[in-house]
């Protein structure tokens, strides 16, 4: 907070500022500042006016998410599909951290599971079924020497369970039609796309100096002049390439090199890496 | 006989003295904790395992330790990134208009355009300094920040407490003098604004309890500060 916005600088015209005298009316003496039509005063919590301005579906407000964190949709669809059946937090919070091992991400699995939750794509429920929201366990009374007092009860435990849009997203997602589309839509680079698939289908995988090596200098990418991060990153949207400290090709990426099979890529060998 | 009965009910009205004005610390403490950053596993485990008075005689209290007891009794694998996301949301918020959050700095109340680093800020330093306290390096906010405010009764009462385990009742009752007049001039001249703030953006019972509990607080150690150093007169 120390670097806030506010104007830091002392004010001697505030000398005489009594802090007990309304401070609503501020005459719009401050230069250009709005603030007087925000009131604290006001008697309504803040969070009900952000909840009342969202009027997105659940289905929409899902996509949204999805369409504002591309890099991290692999680890919400992990997370919606490990949750098709009720899971406690402990094991999604692990599950999430397997599916984040090789891709370091700022947002823990806490927070992907509260962003989902927001969204409506998964709810948090009881053993019985019971969203959790509903079940409020209420603290003990206990007495000591005649007085009451009140002690935290046991948490009741709850699960992660998908919910119907969740679930609608998670069948939405067809890598595999993707991954045909790419293809198609890039068939004049499909020589490239095999190459990098087919390096990467190797047992150790493809470092990126390698991949670099075998695309970077094929005349194919000359003009427009495209580097091999280019088509990495189309072939890992995809699915089709995973990075586990190298690249790998996934089972998409093994049914699109099925897909290429007519390809010939006669000029593999000729591009050495660098 | 009748001295010595005397002297032992004397004793004994020193002892429980001294034991509610540690009882009064330990509370700014935990209130200044709570303040200061967002909570961690030690202090949730540590929170789940006290016991919060049910009827104080003070209502704010009471829905204060209820609520925050409602909320121990409902924590899950992810609660304390919940409370991290409310204790933003709480006090640093999103906005730039200086009405977006419960802002725990006394100057943002106290001045007229919401300003940090103003003079209360000023105020407060001078009277820490001239206690003998400053801030230590490690802390970047202003000195006005309610957890410090909060801390600094808090060794003030412990101070009280040693004054009076050496019977010395001249320091004991200068430094509730101090306590009070610091409560009344400084933290019960803004604190109500700001726990005010509080219940309206916290989504939590643990903040919005919080809320409750520091306002119950300080309104029953401003009576109870009245009280002593009335008798104390």
């Amino acid at each position: 907070m120390s670097d806030s916005t506010f104007d830091l600088s002392f004010d001697s015209e505030l000398d005489e500022f009594d802090p007990l005298e309304d401070a609503g009316e501020n005459d719009n003496e401050d230069e250009g500042g709005d603030y007087t039509a925000i009131s604290s005063a006001t008697d309504a919590p803040a969070q009900l006016s952000e909840a009342e301005t969202d009027d997105r579906t659940p289905a929409e407000r899902i996509d949204d998410l999805f369409d504002s964190m591309v890099p991290r949709h692999k680890v919400l669809l992990g997370i919606l599909s490990f949750v098709q059946e009720p899971q406690t937090a402990e094991a999604v919070n692990a599950h999430v951290d397997e599916l984040q091992q090789d891709n370091f991400s700022v947002y823990t699995a806490a927070n992907l599971c509260n962003l989902l939750e927001r969204a409506g794509a998964m709810e948090r429920i009881t053993a019985d079924g019971q969203p959790a929201d509903e079940t409020e366990t209420q603290p003990k009374t206990v007495v000591v020497n005649g007085v009451e007092y009140l002690e935290a009860a046991e948490s009741v435990e709850t699960f992660w369970r998908i919910t119907e849009p969740g679930q609608a997203k998670l069948d939405s997602d067809k890598p595999i039609e993707r991954l045909r589309a790419l293809l198609e839509e890039d068939a004049a680079y499909a020589v490239i796309y095999k190459r990098i698939l087919t390096l990467c289908a190797a047992e150790n995988g493809a470092a990126t100096p390698a991949i670099n090596g075998k695309v970077d200098n094929d005349p194919l990418v000359q003009k427009p002049r495209l580097y091999a991060p280019h088509f990495v990153d189309k072939l890992e949207q995809c699915d089709a390439l995973e990075w586990r400290k190298a690249w790998f090709t996934t089972e998409t990426g093994k049914q699109g090199l099925k897909m290429l099979a007519d390809v010939v890529d006669e000029s593999a060998a000729d591009f050495k890496e660098d | 006989m009748t001295e010595n009965a005397n002297t032992a009910a004397e004793q004994a009205s020193m002892d429980e003295l001294i034991k509610l004005i540690e009882q009064r610390a330990a509370t700014y403490g935990l209130l200044s904790r709570l303040f200061r950053v967002e909570i961690d596993q030690e202090l949730l485990d540590e929170l789940h395992g006290m016991r919060f008075p049910a009827s104080t005689g003070n209502a704010d209290v009471d829905e204060g330790y209820l609520r925050l007891a409602k909320y121990l009794s409902n924590t899950w694998e992810n609660s304390l990134t919940d409370l991290a996301v409310d204790y933003t949301r709480v006090f640093i918020g999103h906005g730039v208009d200086a009405y977006s959050a419960a802002y725990p700095f006394e100057s943002v109340y106290t001045s007229e355009k919401r300003l940090l680093m103003q003079d209360a800020r000023d105020e407060v330093l001078a009277i820490y300094r001239s206690a003998g306290l400053d801030k230590k390096n490690s802390w970047k906010e202003g000195e006005d920040h309610v957890a410090l405010e909060l801390e600094f009764e808090q060794v003030l009462a412990n101070r009280t407490a040693e004054a009076l385990r050496k019977r010395d009742e001249e320091e004991a009752a200068a430094l509730l003098t101090t306590q009070r007049n610091f409560l009344e001039d400084h933290l019960l001249s803004w604190v109500p604004m700001m726990t005010a703030d509080m219940k309206r953006f916290a989504k939590t019972d643990l903040y919005q309890g919080l809320a409750y509990l520091t306002d119950g607080f300080l309104s029953t150690d401003k009576a109870f500060l009245d009280d002593v150093l009335t008798e104390d007169e």
